[in-house]
């Protein structure tokens, strides 16, 4: 896992670069790629739900962090991004919504 | 950062409620994509059939866009070239993304992997390296 004990400021540095990093990527999304299909709602969802999840995490003071959590946490929203990327592009190819 | 304070009770509900199969993803074309760009990393279409225990009439099918690669086939590629199945759609994803016209998604989407361990590890830095003399493909 990218994060681990003792949890510093380098890694919150890190962390908070791939949250904006996501933050930037929904916002692509949601402007030019919006979702058009029940799945890729779903997805689009699950995927918001993660960032903001990992966004929370990283409230609490260093000590604090759960960084399994963190590192779950990024992984899954990064697994998401990719399942919607994928589900976005057939469809568009096929001309389906 | 506002919207995190609130209870993460019901994202995580909503995060556990929604999986979705690869075989959900894997269609003829990016099958076909995939054979391509595996090929272009060194593979032979006879190393490709032993990894999916197939035969090679099915991988030239495949290889023609007419079928498509199972789930189980994705997890064998993943586990013989050391990378994660997921990855290796997403990797054999870029030129529907530039026919459907949404490559930008796609090079945002390939920012996010440029820091995931995970999804770090690419099929495309494969792409090009040169095999030792003397070495056979598998």
């Amino acid at each position: 896992m990218r994060y681990r004990r003792p949890f510093d400021i380098r890694q919150r540095a890190a962390a908070a670069e791939s949250y904006q990093r996501f933050r930037r990527h929904i916002k692509e999304i949601r402007e030019k790629f919006p979702p058009g299909s029940k799945i890729e709602r779903s997805l689009f969802r699950a995927y918001r739900a993660a960032v903001q999840d990992f966004a929370r995490e990283l409230l609490v003071d260093n000590d604090k962090v759960n960084v399994d959590q963190l590192g779950e946490l990024e992984h899954y929203a990064t697994r998401k991004a990719i399942e919607y990327n994928i589900e976005s592009t057939t469809r568009r190819l096929h001309g389906t919504d | 950062m506002r919207r995190a304070k609130q209870s993460n009770t019901t994202s995580k509900a909503r995060r556990a409620d929604f999986t979705v199969r690869i075989e959900r993803l894997i269609t003829p074309e990016l099958s076909k994509e995939l054979v391509k760009l595996l090929l272009d990393a060194g593979w032979t279409l006879l190393r490709i059939g032993k990894t999916i225990r197939a035969d090679g009439e099915f991988v030239k099918r495949v290889q023609a866009g007419i079928q498509s690669l199972s789930g189980q086939d994705l997890k064998a590629l993943g586990e013989a070239s050391g990378v994660d199945p997921l990855r290796l759609l997403f990797d054999a994803l870029k030129p529907l993304a530039a026919k459907s016209k949404s490559l930008d998604l796609y090079q945002s989407t390939m920012t996010l992997l440029d820091v995931s361990d995970t999804y770090g590890t690419s099929l495309r830095r494969q792409v090009g390296k040169k095999r030792r003399a003397g070495t056979k493909a598998a």
